[in-house]
Formats: C-alpha cells, sequence, structure tokens
C-alpha cells in the first residue's frame, strides 16, 4: 500500500476501501452530505500512538489480532519529526475551529514503553503548542504493567490521565491479558493501580476499562473492578462484525452478553451505594438517552464521532477498533506532515461516522431501539464488501440492554413522581 | 408505560424517550436516586456545551 501522505496515498486507500466497504467509501459522496445539511464536528480528540508495540499479547486484542497488520509496518515509537508535525496539527485545528477543548490521548500498543522522559517532552509540547484559550486534556489508556514511582511520577507532573484495562478478577483477567510468554499480568496491574491510587497520584486516576466476556461472572467482575476504586468504569464489548461474529461460548444464551450487561447494570444501580459511586459510562449513556439525552460513547447513540489517530508514522487514521474489519480499514492516505487535518472531511469513512441516522440500515431505522443504540458500535456493523450499513452483531444484545434500562427508569421515576417528593 | 408489539414487526415496539415534558427537572435533580440524578444532569450539562456532545474515543477510560 502507497504509504500515507506519498502522491496518490489516498487514492490507493480508497481503492482498497471502495472493495472492502462499498458502504460508506463507494457509495457515500462528502459533498452531497454537506449539501444534504451536514457540518463537520471539528477532532475534538487526537489519538497519538507514541508506541506501536506491546508489552502484552491480549487475545483479543484489535490492533494485533485481528484483521489489519499494518502494525508490523510501522515505526516502533513517534520519531521527534512525527511528534512536532503532530502537535502543530492538533494545534492548527483548534485554533482554525476556535475550540475551546481538546482532548489529545496518548495510546498504543502500550504508550508507557515511549519512556517517561519522552512521555513529558510531548505533554509539554502539546500544553505550549495549543491556543490561548484551548484548553488540553490529556489522557493514556495503559495496561498498567508498568506503572511504578517514576512513570507515575512524570504523568503527575504533566496532568496525564490514566486509564488502565482490567477486565475483572485475577483468574479472568490472566485468561486474556498475558505477557509474551503466556504469563497473567493481573498481579503486576494491581501494583500498578495501588501506585495510581495513593493520594499523591489519585488526581489522575480516570478509570478502568473492562472488555465483556460472557465466561466471566458479571457482579464477581464489578466487584473485583470496584476494589480498585476507580471513578469511571466502561464496559465494552469485544470486537467483532457481521464476518467474524461475536464470540460466544459454547450453550450460550443468543443474548450472552446483553445478560451479562443487564447483570452488572442491576449490580450498579440497585447495589448498595458507594461513596463516590463510580460511574460507569455505557449504562449512564443508555439512561441518559432514555430520557432524550445523547450519547457519548462509540457503543451506543448517534453522537458524531470527533476522533482523530495519528499513527507512529504520522498516518492520519480513524480509530483502531476499525482494524477488526480489514487491513487498511483505518486508513485515509493522509499524512500529519502534509495534511490539514480538515483533509479528513473528505474521507466518506469519517464523513460516515458524522451524519447520525444517515449512516443507518434501513433495518435500523425501522427499529424503534435506534435513537438509543445508535446502531451499535461502527466497527461492529461491518461485512466483508458491503461495509457499515447494518445492524450491530450484538443488535439483540443491545436491545436487551436499553429495554432493561428503560423499564427501570421508567419504574422509579413513576415512583419518585408518585411520592410527590425529590 | 406498557410495551407492546408492533404491528409487522417481532418484537415490543419501544418508545425510547420518558416524558419528561411535564415534570420539573429540579425536582428530579434532587432525587434521591444517584444515577438518575447523574444522567439528568449531564443531560443538562450538555445543553451549554457550544462544541456539541461527541462520541468519545471508548478506548480511554473517561468519564467524559
Amino acid at each position: 500500500m502507497t504509504g500515507a501522505g506519498a502522491p496518490g496515498a489516498v487514492a490507493a486507500a480508497r481503492e482498497v476501501h471502495e472493495t472492502a466497504a462499498r458502504w460508506p467509501y463507494a457509495e457515500l459522496d462528502p459533498a452531497v452530505e454537506r449539501a444534504a445539511g451536514w457540518v463537520p464536528t471539528p477532532f475534538r480528540e487526537i489519538v497519538v500512538k507514541v508506541h506501536q508495540r506491546c508489552n502484552l499479547q491480549c487475545t483479543y486484542c484489535y490492533v494485533y489480532e485481528q484483521a489489519d497488520q499494518s502494525w508490523r509496518d510501522r515505526p516502533i515509537m513517534m520519531s521527534e519529526q512525527v511528534r512536532h508535525a503532530a502537535v502543530a496539527g492538533i494545534a492548527r485545528h483548534a485554533e482554525e475551529h476556535g475550540l475551546r477543548r481538546v482532548r489529545v490521548i496518548l495510546h498504543g500498543g502500550e504508550p508507557l514503553l515511549y519512556g517517561p522522559r519522552r512521555l513529558g517532552e510531548l505533554a509539554a509540547e502539546i500544553r505550549a503548542g495549543v491556543p490561548a484559550g484551548c484548553t488540553v486534556e490529556l489522557g493514556m489508556q495503559t495496561n498498567g504493567v508498568l506503572l511504578n514511582d517514576k512513570t507515575v511520577g512524570v504523568l503527575r507532573e504533566h496532568d496525564i490521565k490514566v486509564g488502565v484495562s482490567v477486565d475483572g478478577t485475577a483468574r479472568d483477567h490472566d485468561r486474556y491479558r498475558r505477557t509474551r510468554n503466556g504469563q497473567g499480568s493481573f498481579a503486576a496491574v494491581r501494583t500498578g493501580l495501588e501506585v495510581l491510587r495513593r493520594p499523591e497520584n489519585i488526581g489522575l486516576y480516570a478509570g478502568l476499562l473492562c472488555t465483556v466476556s460472557p465466561e466471566n461472572d458479571p457482579v464477581e467482575t464489578f466487584e473485583q473492578l470496584l476494589k480498585f476504586e476507580p471513578p469511571t468504569i466502561d464496559f465494552l464489548l469485544p470486537h467483532a462484525n457481521h464476518d467474524t461474529g461475536p464470540w460466544l461460548p459454547a450453550g450460550a444464551a443468543p443474548t450472552a452478553y446483553g445478560d451479562w450487561l443487564v447483570k452488572a447494570f442491576d449490580h450498579w444501580y440497585l447495589g448498595k451505594p458507594q461513596h463516590p459511586a463510580p460511574r460507569v459510562r455505557l449504562f449512564e449513556d443508555v439512561m441518559r438517552m432514555v430520557l432524550n439525552g445523547r450519547s457519548s460513547s462509540e457503543q451506543v447513540g448517534l453522537s458524531p464521532s470527533a476522533t482523530l489517530v495519528i499513527e507512529t508514522d504520522g498516518a492520519i487514521e480513524q480509530v483502531d477498533a476499525l482494524k477488526s474489519a480489514y487491513e487498511g480499514a483505518g486508513a485515509t492516505g493522509l499524512h500529519v506532515e502534509r495534511d490539514p487535518f480538515d483533509a479528513a472531511f473528505d474521507d466518506p469513512g469519517v464523513v460516515a461516522r458524522q451524519i447520525g441516522v444517515r449512516a443507518l440500515s434501513d433495518t435500523c431505522l425501522a427499529c424503534d431501539f435506534h435513537p438509543v443504540c445508535g446502531g451499535g458500535h461502527y466497527a461492529h456493523r461491518y461485512r466483508s464488501g458491503a461495509g457499515y450499513r447494518h445492524p450491530s452483531v450484538y443488535c439483540d444484545d443491545l436491545r436487551r440492554v436499553i429495554q432493561h434500562v428503560h423499564h427501570r427508569l421508567e419504574a422509579d421515576i413513576q415512583k419518585l413522581l408518585a411520592m410527590g417528593e425529590p | 408505560m406498557d410495551v407492546k408489539p408492533a404491528p409487522g414487526t417481532s418484537g415490543p415496539v419501544f418508545t425510547p424517550v420518558i416524558d419528561l415534558s411535564q415534570v420539573s427537572l429540579l425536582e428530579l435533580l434532587h432525587s434521591r436516586q444517584p444515577a438518575v440524578n447523574s444522567s439528568l444532569q449531564q443531560v443538562i450539562r450538555s445543553l451549554d456545551d457550544p462544541n456539541g456532545v461527541i462520541s468519545a474515543f471508548q478506548s480511554f477510560a473517561s468519564g467524559r
């Protein structure tokens, strides 16, 4: 494939896309969408891939274990030149669009492999580079294994919020999240979280990501996560699509993932009050939309995606989750040293993620749940050749969860109203 | 609200919005249901977001 930024790179990327995903790449015209009223949502989240490798080998990883293998051909680390261009690109985009707030997420691979010194330099460069009046939130999602006093000290110095990935109890976490020699990583993650939870570091602690598995007990999983006292939890459905199907253990119910999330929801919603109670992003998103609010995550809802990824080689791409679909699924052909971020608004894939209901299949539009589920995560709608205009492979699971949350909320709000008191 | 099957569909009709148009949100905001309270506060905060609510990158644990 022609390298991003090289002459013809955009056309080369599009050629791959038009075969692998006719919708949107052969069937959506950004100019038509603009004429129909679409106004691009500026990119307020920039994912900077500082390191291309990882010190774990998680079984379900969408970067290393699924369709796209582009990590093999990319530089292991982001060079200084690409770093400078990335910062300049972020600053320019913020200025051009008058952004008041930008989030830069340091990612990988495992971002802590970039080294605390480089992470600190990058953080300082980003904060110095954005225009006055634009607040930068810096974040990092890590597997937690390399969190220690030294690294957390640097993160604290530069106010980089830290999210950690934990999949439940030691037994369950170690089933999927192992080192290259097959050892579980739970013990190391637990130690890292102890450092992060110290009083001097607690302000950095963003929360926990947990990938759902029907093999694990949802209440046990939830209780384990609570032991780490996260301010926020999010439960993620493992990336799957109509070609792969979601993985189900033998004998599992068709809505095993939905059933799991319902049990986890009830445990959170009905459980003993915790002060402060952890927020659970997926559940709060569903609740908010049931109350006619908007979603703030990729898993549900119709809010536009405003995320752009800068790879270690400077390629400007869509989110990594698309790597679960096909080789090059996230590629735009653009490069941070040559192209402004606005050039991505001519990419049908980027546009598809900002046009809300216009991206949904007829099946979804005929379903009353679509304002809340939003068709589910974009990557979960993929079918080879046809593309992304299908219901999610987790459609029935999402309906299960949404309907359950709706019933709970409706019953509780009716009770509150009937009592006639706050 | 009863959940009834819609004609021509195989499952129940789902109306995603609970109608709060006749309800004082201030009353609900001060409710003793922390989850309801938090969700309503987020709905109201989003009204003041000049850049609009976005679908945030899911591979970063953040409450916002």
